[in-house]
């Protein structure tokens, strides 16, 4: 490490605070004090260096801050090729490869790393077939993303729910939104109070140009105020 | 004049922007006052907006039917307003008494008044029976020069009253009402049960005025305001504002105790040492209502730390914020800035800060302010400060936004040095950093 100040204060707060704090946390904090320095690269090694701690406090906060140095630096690739060979450890680093491949314009190589990292379980598996579907509905693969979402609910995955939200508008950008409908009113009966769902319920009757779209609409907002400017898009798209 | 029988009081605290906060000096203020015998008018200008409130001839403009006898509170941030605002107002009504008080002007009276031959008085550190004094010996030069705590210009010049003795029995000061307060136009209810603060922080002003000497309300006092506040007022939240509230393990498990026997299940918080809190009675204090603490860590350096006299390490510190976060919200205080603060110890604190935030706190980081009664500044005032009237981080106290107070506060360096810097080793290095890490989010300055 090079004799800098800010190599000798991350030395020197390490040393302070004693082995009561896991390195994951310690990392990221370290890597900051670089990044404000203006050494980014150096801020980038620390943080990839701090992934030993998967479930440690403040993980998602380390890995967002790896993802923005990587894109940040130009070492997306770079930082991509790490995060594959030590995924064999830890799972979560295939949606992160994801999303650096996605970034990278290697749809292909994104989408099997949300595959791989789409096969663990709860929060990670639904962020990875989210994230899955969306690369595949920006790429027109519509067919492929109902299959991917479908094969998702079949293995009750964390948020089956809001996956079955994401079916209906997957079936109704496909041109069914009726079949849109059976699954939203489904999906409404069990959670009323599921914005989106009522978001999805108002496009698909919009597409069949039913008059309770515009209630639909109010209900979503209504329940979650932020999405009122995806609603006046909605309506001015297909009203 | 003749004696006065009633005063105007201005509350001109600014603090955390878009939160609103009870003035509790001038309550208390009231207080005595009404005991006395005297009548008191509460006009709050924390409700004006940002224009108007930062604007001295609007100010000025809205106290000219103020009683003859005129009283502002005010920290240090508003005082070149203020001082702007009285020259104004005695060009419209020079017959009226202004008196300061309030830790802004308490720590600077002496230049202060030297500066500014159109201040009268200035009520110095706590004030609940020095202003009832001074009411009742105005109109009587002699027996003004006489009040405690008390200093002044009169047809003899600047005069400086000796220190008053500070309350010990804080029961005894007749205590605040808010009959005719509408809490709900207020962030939290705020309520003091002590004064002082026993640490000896260099960068800190409080017990050059309010001693070092923590001088407390008996439990009773303070259920007895909660209870009364819950029941009449239907107040369900309360932000004490002592200095450190989790001082005494004792005294405040005393406080809940009563409060739990008289069924008042108040949600609270309150400012700590983070040295002095473990997880276990956190975690008993959650289940009893706490819902926030804030710590004063100040820097990530045990090197700074201990020059700052802060009485803490940096491993305590982040323990207890560790300590805090599972349980409620937690707010940590981080300073740079510091004369002898080199870039080492600079990105100590940016780790720290970091370091908070990853833990699940809500660090906030300040430019450190050079306050008049601080030690800090005491031992620094024979050298320059520097003033920047233009700045891209985060600041506590930020130059004022007209040119005119802008000349004000860099002729006058003593008198607002808390509007000033202290030089600070690879300034440039620090403020390219806390720029990227703590950006400002203050309007432009207008132009000079």
């Amino acid at each position: 490490m090079h004799d800098s100040p800010v190599h000798a204060a991350v030395r020197t707060y390490a040393a302070s605070v004693g082995e009561d704090f896991d390195r994951c946390a310690l990392g990221y904090a370290a890597g900051q004090a670089l990044a404000l320095s203006g050494n980014s690269a150096g801020a980038l090694e620390t943080w990839l260096a701090a992934l030993h701690h998967p479930g440690a406090q403040g993980w998602p906060v380390l890995m967002n801050a790896v993802y923005e140095a990587a894109l940040t630096t130009g070492a997306a690739a770079h930082t991509r090729d790490i995060l594959d060979r030590k995924a064999c450890e830890l799972a979560e680093l295939h949606l992160w490869s994801g999303l650096l491949s996605r970034s990278l314009g290697e749809v292909d190589r994104a989408l099997t790393a949300f595959a791989l990292a789409a096969e663990g379980t709860g929060e990670l598996a639904f962020t990875a077939v989210t994230e899955q579907v969306r690369t595949l509905v920006d790429n027109d693969r519509l067919d492929r993303a109902l299959a991917v979402c479908e094969r998702a609910i079949s293995r009750d995955t964390s948020g089956t729910l809001l996956l079955r939200t994401t079916r209906a508008g997957l079936l109704n950008r496909l041109g069914r939104p009726e079949d849109a409908l059976v699954e939203l009113d489904a999906v409404l009966a069990q959670a009323p109070r599921l914005a989106p769902a009522w978001l999805n319920r108002a496009s698909a009757l919009l597409r069949t140009g039913h008059k309770d779209a515009e209630d639909a609409l109010h209900q979503a907002i209504s329940i979650d105020p932020t999405l009122a400017p995806t609603a006046a898009r909605l309506r001015e798209s297909l009203g | 004049m003749k004696a006065p029988r009633a005063i105007t009081l201005v509350n001109l605290w600014m603090t955390d922007p878009g939160q609103r906060y009870l003035p509790l000096g001038l309550l208390w203020l009231r207080a005595s006052l009404e005991a006395a015998g005297f009548g008191v008018e509460i006009r709050d200008m924390q409700f004006l907006d940002d224009a108007e409130r930062e604007d001295p001839a609007a100010l000025a403009a809205r106290l000219e039917d103020s009683h003859d006898v005129l009283g502002f509170s005010l920290m240090s941030n508003a005082l070149p307003l203020v001082v702007e605002t009285v020259r104004l107002l005695k060009q419209r009504r020079p017959g009226r008494r202004v008196v300061l008080g309030g830790p802004g002007p308490t720590t600077v009276a002496r230049p202060l008044l030297e500066a500014f031959d159109w201040l009268d008085l200035v009520v110095r550190g706590e004030g609940e029976h020095t202003i009832v004094d001074l009411m009742r010996a105005l109109g009587d030069d002699e027996a003004v020069r006489r009040v405690a705590g008390v200093s002044g210009r009169d047809a003899q010049g600047v005069f400086h009253a000796p220190d008053r003795a500070l309350v010990v029995d804080q029961d005894s000061l007749p205590v605040p009402r808010t009959d005719d307060v509408d809490l709900s136009a207020y962030s939290v209810y705020t309520t003091v049960t002590a004064r002082g603060c026993p640490y000896k922080c260099r960068f800190c002003e409080i017990p050059s005025y309010e001693s070092r000497r923590v001088r407390t309300r008996s439990v009773d006092a303070v259920v007895d305001e909660l209870c009364e506040v819950w029941e009449a007022r239907g107040v369900r939240s309360v932000a004490f504002q002592d200095d450190i509230f989790l001082l005494s393990k004792p005294r405040v498990e005393s406080i809940l105790d009563q409060l739990h026997k008289r069924g008042v299940p108040i949600e609270w918080g309150g400012f700590a040492r983070a040295g002095r809190v473990d997880p276990d009675w956190l975690a008993r204090l959650s289940e009893r209502g706490m819902r926030s603490v804030a710590f004063g860590i100040e820097a990530g350096s045990d090197r700074l730390l201990s020059r700052i006299a802060k009485g803490l390490t940096v491993r305590k510190a982040m323990q207890g914020i560790d300590a805090a976060v599972p349980h409620m919200h937690t707010r940590c205080f981080f300073l740079w800035g510091f004369a002898d603060e080199t870039l080492e110890d600079f990105y100590g604190t940016v780790q720290a800060a970091f370091h908070a935030q990853i833990l699940g706190a809500h660090p906030e980081v300040g430019h450190v302010v050079p306050l008049g009664g601080s030690p800090l500044y005491l031992s620094w005032q024979r050298n320059p400060l520097e003033f920047h009237a233009d700045y891209p981080f985060a600041r506590v106290i930020v130059p004022p936004h007209s040119a005119a107070l802008r000349t004000l506060v860099t002729e006058h360096p003593r008198v607002f040095s808390a509007h000033h810097a202290f030089p600070t080793p690879d300034r440039d290095a620090k403020w390219t950093a806390a720029a990227k890490a703590w950006p400002t989010d203050r309007r432009p300055l207008a132009p000079a």
